[in-house]
């Protein structure tokens, strides 16, 4: 009987995926006892077996995460876990996020005047379809220090995702709404705990730079202007997890309002691609340099980075699946960039149908989203952007329903699995 | 044609006497015997897969000492109804959905069979098909009892599945200035 016993383990071990991870193991067992997890805390769910009952609480959808989290000391670690991440993903319950420093009108506007709109973090959850406006700070603790300091998100601030297991998002630069004066500070949110912290501010004061995560849990910064308005050629990466930012080599290039994506094939790094110099205010190049971590050094990617056949403003890049991808109207709007082999574009699909002009593209999850102007619809307020996805891996473009309010232009975007 | 599939099926019917039958016997902790077409069996559940394969089914009833006859009795009638039910096309999400493995939803007969369990009956039946590793099943009921949870709140939580409130009155204060923001709504 030992022997068989034994075979049906091995068939087990073998054919069963790694999803589950079934809970006869009784050496498992005891190591949950061991860690507190046995009698003296109760089970995850009275009458499951932890590994079950934690199979249950993955599949239930991030909008009720935060009560689960309220249940019991337990479920509030079990929300809380890389596993329950790790296992959401497994059982097919991961929402791909996308987080968007999106323009919204200041409260009591509707004159249609183009006074300064605030801006603030919208959380659009693509797999939901739902699109959220996230707080900033943390409005029920005003003994916080925090409260003070906690604004409206900076004007055409930049966000990227961040740290090692991408489940923050920081809020980097942009304008202080009162000023108009560009500000330094940094604001990391960490997606899955629900919480916002401070982080440690830029080395320096810029507008418009690129930013994007690098793939290596990086943020990176470069390009952009001085206050005297001069086009920089300076680039630093901050590192979420250790709060600290240290800087790049120069670029070649001078690059305001350069485009960042990470660099393709995810080593670690970032491709800054067109933006324009001091002397050619709004001249958009079409060349990219690449910052790879592992050489420490910026490397020109050539002088087609941009496709050729559209402006370097209304062609947007983003990171889709590890590649770089250029999105913009039409067709075979959609191209995928071989910069190691043929330094060349690659027809992916055409643009979301009727888009005028790509506001902003990011990759998410395993998906394409772009938000964009709409030909021939009314200027009015949540009509004038529309969002798109489409899976990287083809098919037709699907339209995200923008409720009214999450309608203005989108400056940035980082996205996250939860 | 006609004589390959008249070969085919003699072939057929002669491994099906060697293997003697094309149903295997369980026997629940109490007692209680079952029978389940093999080929659903030996699909749908890698425990019994593996055992039809070692050869370690009894035809006298299989013991599965950890699993009571109300549970065994669904886990065959799971069996039985998969076996007969076409895979369907609404398997594939109408959302918005972007994910690499989009969520499987349950079927509208899958739904239709956990739906009308009882909570404790609910309960026995996961443990059965993490037992007998029945990733499907596992997936179909896990589903429904995180059915049970969603849009509820913590107190209705806590009562629906018997769960203790551990929390001191400071760690719920903290816990309300930890998530003091607005992702998620209330």
């Amino acid at each position: 009987m030992g022997a068989v016993k034994q075979e049906v383990e091995g068939v087990r071990t073998a054919t069963q995926p790694a999803r589950h991870c079934y809970d006869s193991n009784p050496n498992k067992q005891e190591r949950a006892m061991a860690m507190g997890a046995g009698e003296e805390m109760g089970d995850l769910i009275p009458g499951l077996p932890d590994d079950v009952a934690m199979e249950c609480l993955v599949r239930v959808p991030s909008h009720s995460h935060r009560r689960m989290r309220r249940v019991c000391c337990r479920w509030r670690g079990a929300v809380a876990s890389p596993e329950f991440r790790r296992r959401r993903g497994a059982a097919g319950a991961s929402e791909d996020v996308a987080f968007l420093v999106q323009a919204f009108p200041a409260p009591g506007d509707g004159k249609g005047s183009t006074t300064t709109a605030e801006c603030a973090l919208t959380a659009a959850n693509l797999t939901t379809g739902e699109l959220r406006r996230v707080k900033q700070g943390n409005n029920n603790n005003p003994a916080a220090e925090a409260a003070s300091w906690w604004g409206p998100v900076p004007l055409f601030a930049q966000c990227a995702a961040a740290g090692d297991d991408g489940r923050h998002v920081a809020v980097v630069g942009g304008w202080d709404p009162d000023t108009l004066r560009p500000t330094t500070g940094v604001r990391v949110l960490d997606v899955l705990a629900g919480t916002w912290r401070r982080g440690r501010p830029m080395p320096d004061s810029r507008s418009f730079f690129g930013c994007a995560a690098g793939g290596d849990g990086n943020v990176y910064i470069a390009g952009g202007h001085d206050e005297s308005k001069n086009a920089l050629r300076s680039a630093c990466a901050y590192a979420v997890d250790a709060d600290a930012w240290r800087a790049l080599p120069d670029m070649a290039q001078e690059r305001d309002e350069p485009q960042l994506v990470a660099v393709p094939g995810g080593g670690g790094g970032v491709l800054a691609a067109s933006g324009y110099s001091t002397e050619a205010q709004g001249a958009f190049k079409r060349t990219a340099e690449r910052y790879a971590t592992g050489e420490g050094a910026w490397a020109d990617e050539g002088d087609v980075v941009v496709p050729d056949d559209a402006t370097a403003e209304t062609t947007c890049l983003a990171s889709v699946g590890g590649k770089v991808w250029a999105v913009r109207a039409g067709k075979g709007g959609v191209r995928e960039w071989d910069g190691a082999a043929a330094r060349a574009w690659r027809e992916v699909a055409d643009g979301p149908p009727g888009m005028e002009a790509c506001v902003k593209a990011a990759g998410v999850g395993d998906a394409v989203f772009v938000f964009r102007t709409v030909a021939g619809e009314a200027e009015g307020e949540g009509r004038k952007y529309s969002a798109w996805v489409m899976e990287a891996s083809g098919g037709p473009w699907k339209r995200v329903p923008v409720p009214s309010g999450f309608g203005g232009f989108v400056y940035s975007a980082a996205a996250v699995r939860v | 044609m006609e004589v390959d599939k008249g070969k085919g099926e003699a072939e057929e019917t002669r491994k099906v006497a060697e293997a003697d039958r094309d149903t295997v016997t369980l026997k629940s902790s109490d007692g209680k015997l079952f029978e389940v077409s093999k080929e659903a069996a030996a699909r749908l559940s890698t425990v019994l897969a593996g055992m039809i394969a070692g050869g370690s089914i009894d035809d006298n009833g299989t013991d599965l000492k950890q699993i009571g006859s109300e549970a065994l009795e669904n886990v065959v009638d799971y069996c039985n109804k998969h076996a007969n039910s076409i895979p369907s096309a609404a398997l594939i999400s109408s959302s918005i959905s972007f994910n690499t493995a989009p969520f499987k939803e349950p079927e509208e007969w899958e739904r239709k069979f956990v739906d009308r369990l009882s909570h404790d009956a609910l309960f026995d039946l996961v443990e059965a098909a993490n037992f007998l590793g029945m990733e499907r099943l596992l997936d179909v009921t896990c589903h429904k009892i995180s059915e049970m949870m969603k849009g509820k709140s913590p107190d209705q939580i806590r009562e629906v599945f018997n769960i203790k409130n551990d929390y001191t009155k400071e760690e719920l204060e903290e816990i309300r200035q930890e998530l003091a923001w607005a992702f998620y709504d209330d």
